[in-house]
């Protein structure tokens, strides 16, 4: 049986490996294997149960369905191959695709990886988008308008936050960016772990679909907390949510653990921790903030998910409903970190390239980056101000309000660093401007909502959704914005239209404040979160608010339209063409494979520009850099 | 016989050379990966005192003490085949695999079993985290197992050697750290 196995077997996926080629494109493969394991799965379990009335699927037979939908689909997409037969010994019989297939199939890439991310990240983006304008468009009125029913706009409502939480702010920057760029910027070749990454990507779609099929099941209305005891009340799709969630974090855990072992282990020769950029650190403390807080979460969205199949009573009249909050608050709140930390890492590249300033008290970003790791710990009840006692608010309110104290850390290096500087007004450099402005706003409301008296008046209301937009659309979003910006010329080699790229941003700014900012008057006004029909004397204002927020849609589709044309015929652009320091600038746009001709030797900082000379290492490098000559002050005028 | 059958095979090759430096790379992502995994176990039992607090009803108390033999057992010859690999003795590991995979197959029927005649109500707080930290661990066990067999299969082709054999420490590492949690499991579950 072992007779054909003459080629040598060395782990790597060239030459010696009896070619397979899948008979289906990968895709397909994977998602007929996919529906085939669901098909059977599901029908067995329905045979067993024999449910009244001669049902086809049972919550139970869907779930187990969807366990075996998952492991088919990744098999069928490249696993089988990659995974499963050198699992037993046998060689990983797989030849990536070239061209634009490679993007369709299992890549072990990670620029291959991190394109896929971005794509996925942004058509979540639009869909979840579109479902936003839909129930803008429902809220128009105070009655239903669009949506027939209650349950169907607050089914919309859980699918566009639960899209956009777990599937486009956690996997935009960290898995799109933070998978292209880490290896490029601490110069390695690939993550310590190429297989693992390929395979938690086509974790997302999966993740996605899963979310985005609920209204088969009924939809669910718990919107992306998924509380309980509403969850038990919730239609069928609930469980979609549980198991969609579930994979998106298990991808996202794979994930972090490649970038921190990648980051603790792949370094070129010179960069130290010292001189590691800024976008890497905050990838790095995102990563640890996952490897603990995914996990966690996880358990608790399968506790939640047996609550309704076995029954078991965690959450419910028996057990303890407040078990699920704090649960899933103890994650939730770094999660917003999570979302935001790669984001402040952004900000932290961009602004010394376009202000031509070294990278003001570099040292306090980072340590601001460690203390907000650590103290998202402690703030996850101030979600839960309505359910305690006064007094139990008092710690939870403190603490909350201490962490603005290190989150302030970043707004003091941004300014220090523009400060008396000629900035270079470029589409990535507003971009970032315009989220340090709408992060502040973002940022202070939430001080006031940390606020125990402030908190029992406009919890649940308005003015908490337009706190938690500026915080991820206005800070996030642009951000990543930002960094498509910046780095897009980097991945497609092709400039963007920069005329556009103004127009666009501003055009968003002036959407996204109108549309955000009147929430919070709306809030304060008496306007209920996740409700399809409002008070009459709302309507006015609701509105505008709808109108303002057609505009915001319509402005990031014609941001999507100029990246699209820049992708497929933009003005080719050299290795750097933003003079900027970091090393994923001293390669080819788009970076060879492999990233690098010979692995670079890193002697200094990378944000030494201006005659300011070069910050001070942060920590006391070792002795065989130390002996490098010191850093001339480079002279790019500024 | 395991030593006749790898003698016949010809196409058993040496597993792919990795320096030092790898294999710290790779031994350390592994665990970290295994902070998430504990973290799991943490939140199970955190779960457990937080709805039941230290409520312990009587259930079937003789096969969990099997289950514990048989997997400290396992523990045992797994650590064995993990030491023959260091030394590049590729028959032992073949044999205490095999063995190892033997004794987790027993436990995983003796959980099976407990499972079955426990006799707690799942609606219940203690039932519910009872069977659920149990099938969590069950679970693990399952994957133990096929990669145990999986690793069986693989020394037909494979010789691993002192300086690689990573795939054999991580499978007794995933395997030690499942006993491990499962001796808390146990006092946690039937004893506080
Ligand atoms: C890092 C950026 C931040 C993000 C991405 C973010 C995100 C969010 C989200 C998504 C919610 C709503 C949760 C829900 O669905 O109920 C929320 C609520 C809240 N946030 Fe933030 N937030 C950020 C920063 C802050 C800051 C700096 C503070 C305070 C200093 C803060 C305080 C609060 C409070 C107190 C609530 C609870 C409001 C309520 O439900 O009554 N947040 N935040
Ligand atoms: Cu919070």
């Amino acid at each position: 049986m072992a007779t054909e196995m003459g080629a040598q077997h060395t782990g790597e996926k060239e030459e010696s490996a009896p070619q397979h080629r899948p008979s289906l494109p990968p895709v397909l493969r994977g998602m007929v294997w996919g529906g085939i394991a669901f098909a059977l799965l599901n029908f067995f379990v329905i045979a067993i149960q024999r449910p009244e009335y001669g049902a086809l699927v049972s919550e139970v037979s869907v779930s187990v369905g969807m366990g075996g939908a998952l492991i088919g689909w990744l098999l069928g997409i490249g696993g089988y191959e990659t995974w499963l037969l050198p699992w037993f010994g046998r060689p990983a019989a797989w030849r990536e695709p070239e061209g634009w297939q490679r993007y369709f199939s299992f890549s072990t890439d990670h620029k291959v990886i991190g394109i896929q991310y971005l794509i996925t990240a942004t058509g979540t983006f639009l869909v979840a988008g579109m479902v936003a304008m839909a129930m803008r468009y429902n809220l128009m009125t105070p009655s239903l308008n669009l949506f027939p029913t209650s349950v169907a706009y607050e089914s919309a409502v859980s699918i566009h936050g639960t899209l956009m939480l777990f599937a486009v702010s956690v996997v935009a920057i960290v898995g799109g960016f933070g998978n292209y760029f880490v290896p490029l910027m601490i110069g390695a070749k690939d993550m310590v772990f190429p297989r693992l990454n390929g395979i938690s990507y086509w974790l997302i779609p999966f993740g996605v679909l899963t979310i985005l099929l609920s209204p088969l099941l009924g939809g669910f209305v718990t919107g992306w907390t998924g509380y309980e005891p509403l969850a038990a009340r919730s239609p069928s799709g609930q469980i979609f949510y549980y198991i969609g969630v579930f994979t998106l974090g298990l991808s996202s855990l794979l994930t972090a653990v490649n970038v921190i072992a990648t980051t603790v282990f792949l370094r070129a020769p010179g960069v130290t921790w010292g001189r590691l950029p800024m976008f890497v650190w905050a990838m790095l403390v995102t990563s640890l903030l996952n490897l603990y807080w995914v996990p966690s979460i996880g358990t608790t969205f399968i506790l939640g998910l047996l609550d309704r199949l076995v029954p078991t009573d965690f959450f419910g009249q028996g057990g303890l409903p407040l078990a699920w909050q704090s649960l899933f608050w103890l994650f939730g709140h770094p999660e917003v970190y999570i979302i935001m930390l790669p984001a402040w890492g952004i900000w932290l590249e961009v602004l010394p390239v376009f202000a031509r300033k070294t990278l003001f008290a570099q040292r306090w970003a980072l340590i601001g980056f460690i203390v907000i790791m650590l103290m998202s710990n402690l703030v996850w009840a101030h979600h839960m101000f309505t359910d305690m006692g006064n007094a139990e608010m008092i710690p939870f309110m403190l603490f909350t309000e201490l962490i603005s104290i290190p989150t302030g850390f970043m707004y003091l290096v941004a300014l220090g660093t523009m400060w008396r500087s000629r900035i270079r007004l470029t589409t990535p450099m507003i971009l970032v401007l315009m989220s340090l402005f709408n992060f502040l706003i973002g940022g202070l409301s939430g001080v006031f909502l940390a606020d125990g008296p402030v908190n029992l008046a406009v919890h649940d209301s308005y003015f908490v959704v337009a706190h938690f937009h500026y915080t991820i659309i206005g800070g996030m979003v642009f951000a990543w914005l930002a960094g498509m910006y910046y780095w897009l010329p980097k991945i497609t080699g092709h400039a963007i239209n920069e005329v556009w790229g103004k127009i666009n941003a501003v055009a968003i700014f002036i959407g996204f404040n109108a549309t955000f900012g009147q929430m919070f008057l709306a809030g304060m006004h008496g306007m209920n979160r996740r409700i399809a029909l409002y008070p009459a004397y709302l309507a006015h204002q609701n509105l505008w608010i709808s109108i303002s927020a057609f505009v915001l849609g319509a402005a990031f589709a014609s941001t999507m339209v100029n990246f699209g044309i820049a992708w497929v015929r933009g003005r080719q652009v050299g290795a750097n063409p933003w003079d900027a320091k970091t090393l994923e600038w001293k390669t080819a746009s788009p970076p060879p494979k492999e990233n690098f001709e010979e692995i670079p030797v890193v002697t200094e900082g990378f944000y030494g520009y201006g005659n300011a000379g070069a910050e001070p290492e942060i920590f006391v490098p070792r002795v065989a850099v130390a002996a490098d000559p010191p850093a001339p002050p480079t002279g790019v005028s500024g | 016989m395991a030593s006749a059958r790898i003698s016949n095979e010809t196409s058993v090759h040496a597993a792919e050379a990795l320096t030092p430096e790898q294999v710290r790379m790779y031994a350390a992502g592994f665990w970290i990966f295994m902070v998430s995994e504990a973290i799991i176990f943490i939140t199970l039992f955190g779960v457990r005192f937080l709805l039941a607090g230290t409520t312990v009803l009587p259930t079937n108390r003789i096969i969990p003490i099997a289950t514990t033999v048989l997997l400290l057992a396992s523990g045992y010859t797994s650590s064995v085949s993990s030491r023959a690999a260091a030394q590049g003795e590729n028959v032992r590991l073949r044999q205490y695999v095999r063995l190892t995979s033997l004794l987790a197959f027993l436990s995983l029927i003796s959980v099976a079993i407990g499972w079955a005649t426990a006799g707690l109500d799942p609606a219940k707080q203690y039932g519910g985290i009872f069977y659920t930290i149990i099938g969590y661990h069950a679970f693990h066990e399952l994957v133990g197992l096929f990669l145990f067999v999986s690793l069986l299969i693989r020394t037909r082709r494979i010789a691993y050697t002192p300086q690689n054999h990573l795939a054999v420490q991580g499978t007794v590492w995933f395997w030690e750290f499942l006993i491990v949690v499962w001796i808390l499991a146990y006092i946690i579950l039937y004893f506080i």
